[in-house]
C-alpha cells in the first residue's frame, strides 16, 4: 500500500492521491501535506486523482477537509484528473465541491497557478496587498 | 460295444457264451410292441435269448418297406441303426413283407466283409433263406376236421379266399381238401368270392354274403363258417349276435390265429393257435445254430395247434376233462392200482399240467403221494368232519404249496385244475368208496380256483400299478420343459417300473439319424450317469457311447424311436424289465411328447431371446437417435441464442450510434466545444449527455463548454436539474460551462418554476456564448 507522493512544483504542492485510501492513511496524508505546505510556503495544493477510479462519501469529506486545512495555512486546493466515473458518482451524491477549483490535468493546473501568480504579481506591483488580490480572484470564481 | 464284450468274455472264459470267444448279440427287427403278434414273438425271442445267454437288441422300426413307400413311418429311422457293429445276427418279423422286401433287407445288412448276415425271418419262408413259420395248410386241416368229425357238420361255409395270397391259398386248400376227403362236395354258394367285398376276409361282409346274398338259413343251409382269420371271425360273432343268430347252437364259427380277444368273446372262439411265442424261441435257436455253424434245417415249421373253445359247439376243454365217464367194472383195489398204474397216472397228470418244467414231474408225484397218503392213513369208514386246516390235511396243503410255486415261477396255474381232473378220471374207477376222494378233489378244485383268482387279482393290481406309474411319469413329463429335468424324471421313475437301465439319445442331425447322436440320459443299477453338458456324442449305430454297457452282464434291450408328428428326435434304449411291451410303447409316447414340448419351449426361448435382442437393438438405436436429436436441439438453441446475442449487439451498437448522434460534441475552437442538445431530455439521456461531454472535455482538452439548448422543446424542473448536474460534472473536469439558446419561453418557465440557475452562465444565443467563451480564455477576435 503506497501513500500518496507529495512533490513540490514551483509554488505548487503536488499530491498524488493513491488508488485506495484508508482512514488512517488519510489522516497521515493530511498531516504530511500540512507539514509540506508549511515548509515550502506553497500557494496551492494540487490533489491529483488520476489514479483513483472509485469514490465514496469519505472521498468528498477528504477533499473538503483538506481544502479547509490548506485555507487556514494560506493555501488553496485544486483538484485535477478526476475520472469520468468518479465525477458521475460525486454529482449523483450531490458532492459538487462548490468552492474548489478543478482542472483537467497537471498541465492545466500548472498553467492556472502561473497565471494566478502573474496576476498576483501585477497586483502587488500596483501596491495592493496580495491577500486582497487573492480574495478578489476567489470571489471571481 | 461288441468289441468290449469279446475282450471281457475272453478274459472270463465264459462258459455260457456260445461262440468260442464272446457272448453273442442278436437283433430283432420288428414293427411295434403294440402289435400283439409281434409282442408274443418278442417274448419268445426274449426268453430264448435269456435261456441261451445271448444279448438281445430289439429294434422297433415300424413297418419296414422300401423307403419311398413308407415316408410316413417315423419309426423307420431305426432301420439305419441296425448295424453289424453291434450284432452277430438278426431275426426279422414283419406282417407285411414279401420276397422282394426280404431280399432287399438281406442285401442291406452285410457285415464288414460284405458277407450277408445270418438272418432268420419269422412267420414266412423264402426259398434260399432261413426262416421259422407255420404250415398254414397243415394247421387249418385239424380245424375243418374237428368240425366234420366231432360235430358232424356238413354244410360248412368259408370266408377269406384270395388268389395270389400264399397264406389264404394254403388255408382255403385245406378246406377244400378236407371236405373232399370226407365226401363233401364244395358248394360254391358257401364260399365268399374274393372280390365280393373289402377286406376279403371281412366277417360282416361274409355273413352278409351268406345270409342275405345267398339267402341261406342258419342251422338248415349252413351249420358252420370257417374264417380265414380271427379278425373276420370275431366281426362275424358280433354281427350274428345282432341278428339273433346264436353261436354255436344255430351256427358254429371258427377262425385262425388265436389273437388275444378270442378267449373273452361270447362264446370264446375256437381257432388254430398261431405259435408266435414258439416261433420267436425257435427263431433264436435257428439263428444261434447258424452262428455256431451247425448244420440245421434252414426252414423250420412250427405247428399251430387247434385251440378248442366253445364257438364250434364244444364244451370248454377243462369242463370236458372234468368228466369221468362211464366206469367199467374194476376189480383191483386202490393200493394195487396205484402201484401198477402209477407211471400212467403221473404221465396223464403231467400232460394236463401243460408245462415242460422239470419241477412239474416232482410236483405231480408229490401230489399223488399226498393224495394216497391221505386216503390210506385214515380209515375210510370213520367218516368224520374233515377240517382242511388240520395238519393231517396233507393233500390240500401240498396242492396249495405247489400252486404257489407254480405262480412264482410264472407257470400256468389254470392247468392244475386239469391236473386234478386227470387224477380223478384215472383214480376214481378204482375206488370202492368215492365220497372221501371226491371231497378232496372238490376241495382241491375250489382251492385251485381261489388261487387262480388271487393270482389274477395280483396280476391286475400289478398292471394297475404299472399303468399308474406310467400315468404319473406322463404327468410329470407334461410339465417338463428342459432336458435336465426330463432326464431326472425318467431316472427317478423308471426303476419303479422295473426297468433296470435306460439310455436316451437325440440325433445330432434329425435328417441323418444314422450319423451322430448325443446321449442325454443314462442310468443303470448304479444310478444316473453323469454326462457332459449337451450330451455325450457317439456314432448312432453304436446305440450307446463306448463303455456305457457293462460287458460282463447279459443284456436284453428294446430300442424305441422318439418322434412327434414329422419330427425325429432320437431313440431310447430300455433294458427289458417287465415283459409287457405296452410299458415301453407307452414310455416311448410319453417321452416323445415331452421332448416335443421341451424342444418347442427351447425354440420359443430362442425366439424370445432373439426378440429381446432385437428390442434391445431398436432401443439402442432409438436412444442414439434421441441423443442426436437432443444434440441438434441444443445446437439449434445455441445458434438461436447466438443470433439473439448478435441481434442484441447490433441493437446496442445502433443505440450507441443514435445516442452519440443525439448529443454530438463539436470542437469549434481551441479548448472550446459546443454541445447542441436536440429533443427532449430524460434521466437516461441526461446521463448519456454527461458521459459524452466528459469524454469530449478530455479529448479536446476543453476549458469552455457551450451547451446549446435551442433544440430542447420543454425545459422543466427535471430537465433543469439534469442540466445542473451536467454542468457540475463539467466543472469537476475543469471546464467552465455556458448555457446558450435560452428562449424566452424557457426563461419564463425557469423563473416560474423557481429554479435557481444563478450560478450558471446563461445566454440567449450561441453567438454571444462564443464571444463570452473566447473572452474567458483571454482571446479576442479582431477583424483583419
Amino acid at each position: 500500500m503506497e501513500t500518496g507522493t507529495i512533490q513540490k512544483l514551483e509554488n505548487l504542492l503536488l499530491v498524488s492521491v493513491p488508488r485506495d485510501l484508508m482512514d488512517e492513511e488519510v489522516l497521515r496524508l493530511r498531516r504530511e501535506v500540512a507539514q509540506e505546505v508549511r515548509q515550502h510556503h506553497s500557494r496551492w495544493v494540487l490533489l491529483d486523482f488520476s489514479l483513483v477510479d472509485i469514490c465514496d462519501s469519505f472521498f468528498g469529506r477528504f477533499i473538503q477537509s483538506m481544502a479547509e486545512m490548506a485555507g487556514l495555512m494560506g493555501a488553496e486546493v485544486i483538484v485535477s484528473g478526476l475520472q469520468d466515473a468518479v465525477i458521475e458518482t460525486l454529482v449523483e451524491l450531490g458532492m459538487t465541491l462548490p468552492n474548489i477549483q478543478a482542472v483537467l490535468d497537471l498541465d492545466d493546473a500548472l498553467a492556472f497557478s502561473r497565471e494566478e501568480q502573474q496576476a498576483d504579481n501585477l497586483l502587488l506591483t500596483d501596491g495592493e496587498s496580495p491577500s486582497a488580490a487573492l480574495t478578489e480572484v476567489q470571489d471571481g470564481e | 460295444m461288441k468289441e468290449g464284450n469279446k475282450k471281457m468274455a475272453k478274459a472270463k472264459n465264459s462258459d455260457k457264451a456260445k461262440g468260442q470267444h464272446s457272448r453273442l448279440t442278436i437283433g430283432l427287427l420288428a414293427s411295434s410292441l403294440m402289435d400283439s403278434r409281434t409282442h408274443d414273438i418278442w417274448n419268445g425271442v426274449t426268453d430264448a435269448a435269456r435261456e441261451r445267454g445271448v444279448n438281445l437288441i430289439c429294434y422297433l422300426a415300424g413297418r419296414v418297406e422300401d423307403k419311398e413307400a413308407t415316408k410316413g413311418n417315423m419309426r423307420q429311422a431305426l432301420v439305419d441303426l441296425v448295424s453289424a457293429e453291434n450284432l452277430d445276427g438278426l431275426i426279422t418279423f414283419q406282417w407285411w413283407h414279401n420276397r422282394e422286401w426280404f431280399e432287399s433287407v438281406c442285401h442291406r445288412f452285410r457285415d464288414a466283409a460284405h458277407q450277408p448276415w445270418p438272418i432268420v425271418n419269422c412267420m414266412r419262408l423264402y426259398q434260399g433263406y432261413s426262416g421259422v413259420a407255420v404250415d398254414n395248410y397243415q394247421s387249418m386241416r385239424p380245424v375243418i376236421e374237428h368240425l366234420i368229425e366231432v360235430h358232424r357238420y356238413r354244410r360248412i361255409a368259408y370266408v377269406g379266399v384270395k388268389e395270389g395270397h400264399a397264406t389264404a391259398e394254403a388255408r382255403y386248400r385245406a378246406y377244400v381238401d378236407v371236405l373232399t376227403e370226407h365226401d363233401i362236395s364244395v358248394d360254391q354258394s358257401l364260399v365268399m368270392p374274393p372280390d365280393y367285398a373289402e377286406p376279403w376276409f371281412g366277417g360282416a361282409a361274409g355273413i352278409r354274403y351268406l345270409l342275405d346274398e345267398q339267402k341261406l338259413q342258419p342251422k338248415v343251409d349252413i351249420e358252420a363258417v370257417v374264417f380265414f382269420n380271427d379278425a373276420g371271425a370275431l366281426e362275424a360273432l358280433d354281427v350274428l349276435q345282432k341278428r339273433g343268430v346264436r353261436v354255436p347252437y344255430d351256427m358254429a364259427v371258427v377262425g385262425f390265429d388265436n389273437i388275444k380277444k378270442c378267449s373273452i368273446t361270447i362264446p370264446p372262439l375256437t381257432t388254430a393257435a398261431m405259435p408266435n411265442y414258439q416261433t420267436g424261441k425257435q427263431a433264436v435257436e435257428t439263428l444261434l445254430a447258424k452262428l455256431e455253424g451247425e448244420q440245421v434245417s434252414e426252414q423250420v415249421i412250427v405247428p399251430a395247434p387247434l385251440m378248442i373253445r366253445q364257438s364250434c359247439g364244444c364244451l370248454d376243454p377243462s369242463v370236458a376233462q372234468a368228466k369221468v365217464g362211464v366206469i367199467t367194472e374194476v376189480t383191483e383195489s386202490i393200493e394195487v392200482a396205484i402201484s401198477t398204474e402209477r407211471e400212467q397216472f403221473l404221465s396223464n397228470m403231467k400232460q394236463a399240467a401243460n408245462a415242460n418244467l422239470d419241477s412239474v414231474g416232482e410236483w405231480t408225484e408229490h401230489l399223488l403221494e399226498a393224495f394216497v397218503a391221505e386216503l390210506t392213513t385214515q380209515p375210510l369208514v370213520e367218516f368224520v368232519d374233515l377240517d382242511a386246516s388240520e395238519p393231517t390235511a396233507i393233500f390240500l396243503s401240498t396242492l396249495d404249496e405247489i400252486l404257489r410255486q407254480v405262480e412264482q415261477t410264472g407257470g400256468n396255474i389254470d392247468a392244475w385244475q386239469d391236473v386234478l381232473s386227470a387224477m380223478r378220471r384215472d383214480i376214481l374207477p378204482y375206488l370202492a368208496d368215492t365220497y372221501r376222494a371226491d371231497d378232496l378233489w372238490q376241495q382241491g378244485q375250489i382251492l385251485a380256483s381261489k388261487v387262480i383268482q388271487q393270482a389274477q387279482a395280483r396280476k391286475q393290481a400289478q398292471t394297475n400299478q404299472q399303468a399308474a406309474t406310467i400315468r404319473h411319469i406322463g404327468l410329470e413329463l407334461l410339465t417338463t420343459f428342459d432336458m435336465a429335468r426330463l432326464a431326472d424324471v425318467l431316472a427317478r421313475n423308471l426303476p419303479q417300473l422295473g426297468i433296470p437301465s435306460c439310455y436316451l439319445s437325440l440325433y445330432e442331425n434329425p435328417d441323418a439319424p444314422a450319423e451322430w447322436s448325443r446321449l442325454i440320459l443314462a442310468y443303470d443299477q448304479r444310478g444316473q450317469v453323469e454326462l457332459e453338458e449337451g450330451g455325450r456324442r457317439f456314432a448312432s449305430a453304436q446305440l450307446v457311447p463306448e463303455g456305457m454297457l457293462s460287458p460282463e452282464k447279459q443284456y436284453n434291450m428294446v430300442v424305441e424311436p422318439l418322434y412327434f408328428g414329422e419330427n425325429q428326435f432320437g431313440f431310447v434304449l430300455f433294458e427289458v424289465g417287465p415283459p409287457e411291451g405296452s410299458v415301453y410303447e407307452a414310455l416311448r409316447e410319453e417321452i416323445s411328447n415331452a421332448l416335443q414340448g421341451t424342444l418347442l419351449m427351447q425354440g420359443r426361448q430362442q425366439i424370445e431371446a432373439e426378440l429381446e435382442q432385437a428390442y434391445a437393438e431398436v432401443e439402442r438405436q432409438v436412444k442414439e437417435r434421441t441423443a442426436e436429436l437432443f444434440e441438434e436441439i441444443v445446437q439449434r438453441k445455441k445458434a438461436e441464442k447466438d443470433r439473439e446475442r448478435l441481434q442484441q449487439e447490433i441493437i446496442e451498437a445502433q443505440k450507441l450510434v443514435i445516442r452519440e448522434l443525439s448529443s454530438p460534441v463539436i470542437p469549434i475552437m481551441n479548448r472550446i466545444i459546443v454541445v447542441p442538445l436536440i429533443g427532449s431530455i430524460d434521466s437516461i439521456r441526461a446521463r448519456d449527455i454527461t458521459r459524452s461531454l466528459l469524454v469530449g472535455i478530455s479529448a479536446y482538452r476543453a476549458k469552455v463548454v457551450i451547451l446549446d439548448v435551442t433544440g430542447v422543446p420543454i425545459v422543466d424542473s427535471g430537465v433543469a436539474n439534469y442540466l445542473y448536474k451536467t454542468i457540475q460534472a463539467a466543472r469537476l473536469k475543469g471546464a467552465y460551462t455556458i448555457v446558450t439558446g435560452i428562449s424566452d419561453a424557457v426563461a419564463e418557465t425557469i423563473v416560474d418554476l423557481g429554479i435557481d440557475w444563478s450560478e450558471i452562465t446563461t445566454l440567449s444565443d450561441l453567438q454571444t456564448g462564443l464571444v463570452v467563451a473566447l473572452d474567458s480564455l483571454g482571446v479576442e477576435m479582431i477583424r483583419k
